[in-house]
């Protein structure tokens, strides 16, 4: 799976690009959860690119904030389609996570 | 190693002459600890299991291990990670390693391109470890950014010489490969002989990928190592803009096909490097500064500087004001903005002396009626199964939190307790959701023959956003409960997974009927579902989870693994033979089989070491039979006109064979079968170095 990084200000920007399932959600886990370890990290994950999202995928979203908790650090998920804001609803991820309708209102929220 | 792990666990246990404190990583083979010595230290202790290895591939770890050790406890310089001890406690070899609180390397770069500054930093040091090392006729063979671990400083230290070369050493493994693809010397793939120059090829493939962004021979194992033995990368400079063109030379010098042609030793390399720098630095100062995109410095907000706001008055309205909107909605940002500015209230920075700090009006919000009615919204708007979408809040988390910060402020000014019996009780509410659940999901899975799995996974997960939140709120026995529940939960679904392959696997009816897709989307869902709710327990390690799904279930499970493997590798195999497996459903099959693999061998259970260690030699057999049929595929596809069909057709099978391999190799990489990879590597290294014949074949340019 390809994922774009780039910090925009203070806040690093991800976009996994694909289908987040089984066999690429190591890839997102090995990107993402050191970055929302750090202390204080800012962090938004755009899903603009992602069509769709597997338990597995759920499954490092949700160390991935822990990790950002534990650290007092925010982790916002931007640009949610259809079917994975169903999925987050079903599983009560709409409950842990800033979810902004877009890349950028995420990325101000956060600076 | 590593050491940036927030595992706080209750982890005490006595281990040799150590006391383990807690879980910094697992890997295939074996865990690293935190620990403390006799004398107090703080250490690293890196263990593996030697009882749970398949016959091939035990010498080796257990020879990488030892080698690891012994070469470690000669070496003594700042950048390379220091090895204190070696031994065997309890029947596992074990090796202490000063505990070293950075990150590896590779996440680091991970993140993006590093500045021009940290690239030269890193390399540099990197160098002056391995002078230090090639002096003592000592070749690292497996340098690569995993092996590097960056300290908050931006100091660098190197480790683990497990498959280092001795000098005069009857191990020179001549005509053998080892290391990393991604990081191999074109010598090490040709099994030719190595000496210090390939190590410094690798640091050659560091300071690219640090410099670029990127690592220089792209794609997959077959392409890597095509690139790696024919083509020359594109100069750094070319590659990506900002790189002063100095670089280029020294790049391309380092990784020259020839070792004579690269730098004569890592000092040489570092004076090259340094000069570069000292030219390209002013020119960096006054011109493009666009071009490196550093880590932005300190993270904004909480500095104690930025927060001269003691007026408890203002805070306090602040205070109520978020406290009244809450009913509507609580912003994330919100409270990260009252964490920071009530920083001076609990405790994190000192009140600057002669200040008065006016805590009443704070006091005060405290006792409003806004806090009960939040710790009630904590209750009523949690995530818990069962729980229609609508009625849960969006913004639970956040309300937690702030639920959380107020307890800190009131603990703060010693007040009465009553806002921490408040969330005491809350926690208690949410702990019986889980007990709760567990009944309700045993008949949910067993009532039905065709559960909704979709479901259950998704409610299961709710269950663990409910336990983060406990974790929030710090309520040490509900959380326990609440994993007990978890895992209750997780020995259903092992049950279940059970009860689907006797019923399809053993019986070999529904196998007639369904195929082996069908049941492998099940079970692969089940397991899902069962890893994650373990994962919770990962403090605790696994033996606490395997007491509670039940010896003669994960016995059984085990049993099952071997019996789903066997059927997966059989049906690839004739997918194989047939020429239809193309390499997409060929990979997914595979990794269906780390699923299982891995999950079963993760329930280390001492009573089922017998049935795992046949699991693990079955497997690995399995894998061992599929890569030399793959090969016998790939060989004769290649094998001009053997069997008189169309070059076009030939080609498409060498390729998928190619693809084939490099799945194989994946998998066998992640469960650390180093011997079986040097048998894919072998191979793979027959096609590729005979010449340049097979550019087109594998779609490079």
């Amino acid at each position: 799976m390809d994922i774009d990084q780039q910090w925009r200000g203070n806040v690093l920007v991800m976009a996994p690009k694909g289908r987040l399932d089984a066999g690429s959600a190591a890839t997102l886990e090995a990107a993402l959860l050191p970055a929302a370890r750090e202390p204080g990290a800012k962090v938004v994950v755009d899903f603009a690119g992602l069509d769709f999202v597997s338990s597995a995928g759920l499954r490092v979203l949700l160390m991935a904030a822990k990790a950002s908790k534990s650290g007092n650090g925010r982790l916002s998920l931007a640009a949610l389609n259809r079917q994975v804001t169903e999925v987050f609803q079903i599983s009560g991820f709409t409950a842990l996570f800033d979810i902004q309708p877009s890349c950028d209102a995420a990325v101000a929220a956060l600076a | 190693m590593t050491a940036t792990d927030n595992t706080h666990s209750g982890l005490h246990r006595a281990f040799g002459r150590y006391t383990l404190s807690s879980v910094l990583g697992r890997g295939a083979m074996g865990t690293v600890y935190r620990a403390h010595a006799p004398d107090g230290g703080r250490v690293a202790l890196k263990t593996i299991n030697t009882d749970l290895l398949a016959g091939a591939e035990a010498e080796e770890i257990i020879a990488r291990f030892r080698r690891e050790a012994s070469i470690g406890l000669t070496l003594d310089h700042p950048r390379i990670v220091r090895v204190i001890d070696e031994g065997e406690a309890d029947g596992v070899l074990y090796l202490a390693m000063e505990l070293v609180p950075g990150r590896e390397l590779k996440s680091v770069a991970a993140e993006g391109r590093v500045s021009l500054a940290d690239a030269v930093g890193f390399v540099g040091q990197l160098l002056g470890a391995l002078a230090y090392v090639h002096e003592r006729g000592i070749v690292h063979r497996d340098i690569k950014l995993a092996n590097i671990l960056v300290l908050d400083d931006r100091s660098i230290k190197l480790m683990d010489f497990g498959v280092a070369r001795l000098p005069g050493s009857d191990m020179t493994q001549h005509g053998s490969m080892i290391g990393s693809p991604a990081f191999m010397a074109p010598e090490q793939f040709a099994g030719g002989d190595v000496d210090h120059r390939s190590d410094l090829f690798a640091v050659g493939v560091i300071l690219y990928t640090l410099l670029v962004g990127r690592p220089p021979f792209r794609g997959a194992l077959p392409q890597v190592m095509h690139q790696v033995l024919y083509d020359d990368p594109a100069p750094p400079s070319e590659a990506v803009a900002g790189v002063a063109p100095g670089f280029d030379a020294i790049v391309l010098t380092a990784l020259a096909k020839e070792r004579d042609r690269r730098f004569a030793d890592a000092r040489r390399f570092a004076e090259a490097l340094a000069i570069c720098w000292e030219r390209a630095s002013p020119a960096a100062a006054v011109g493009d500064r666009t071009v490196v995109a550093p880590r932005p410095a300190a993270p904004v907000g909480g500095a104690p500087s930025a927060l001269p706001d003691l007026d408890g008055a203002a805070m306090a309205s602040r205070l109520a004001a978020v406290l009244e909107g809450a009913a509507d909605r609580v912003e994330e940002s919100a409270v990260a903005e009252l964490r920071d500015r009530l920083a001076p209230w609990l405790g994190e920075v000192t009140p600057q002396a002669g200040r008065a700090v006016d805590s009443g009006p704070l006091r005060a919000v405290l006792t409003s009626a806004a806090v009960p009615a939040l710790a009630a919204r904590v209750v009523d708007g949690a995530p818990v199964p069962g729980r229609p979408v609508e009625d849960v809040r969006t913004d639970w988390m956040a309300t937690v939190e702030l639920l959380v910060l107020l307890r800190r402020l009131a603990e703060g000014f010693g007040s009465d307790g009553s806002l921490a019996f408040a969330v005491e009780r809350a926690a208690v509410e949410l702990s019986r959701s889980f007990v709760a659940y567990s009944g309700r999901l045993n008949r949910d899975l067993f009532a039905d023959d065709d559960p909704d799995l979709a479901r259950i996974a998704g409610e299961l997960m709710r269950l663990d956003v409910v336990l983060l939140g406990l974790e929030r709120l710090g309520a040490e026995s509900e959380i326990h409960a609440a994993r007990a529940a978890i895992r209750t939960c997780a020995g259903l679904v092992i049950a279940k997974a059970n009860g689907i392959i006797d019923r399809f696997a053993l019986t070999g009816d529904g196998l007639a009927r369904f195929g082996v897709a069908n049941l492998l989307v099940e079970v692969d869902e089940l397991i899902a579902i069962a890893d994650r709710l373990l994962e919770s327990d990962e403090p605790e390690g696994t033996d606490v989870a395997i007491d509670a799904l039940g010896l003669e279930a994960v016995a059984r499970f085990i049993d099952n693994a071997g019996s789903l493997a066997r059927i997966i590798v059989d049906e690839v195999r004739a997918e194989v033979e047939a020429g239809e497996a193309d390499a997409g459903a060929f990979g997914a099959k595979l990794r269906q089989l780390g699923l299982i693999y891995m999950f079963a061998t993760r329930l280390r259970a001492q009573p089922c070491r017998t049935a795992l260690r046949q699991l693990i030699t079955d497997v690995h057999g399995l894998l061992d039979g599929l890569t030399e049929q793959v090969t016998k595929t790939l060989m004769d596809a290649l094998a001009e006109g053997a069997d008189g069909s169309a070059p076009a057709d030939r080609k498409a099978r060498a390729r998928n064979a190619f693809a084939q391999l490099t799945e194989i190799f994946e998998l066998a990489d992640r469960f650390g079968w180093v011997e079986l990879n040097r048998g894919v590597l072998l191979t793979l290294r027959r096609q590729i170095a005979t010449g340049d014949g097979l550019r087109d074949l594998l779609g490079l340019p």
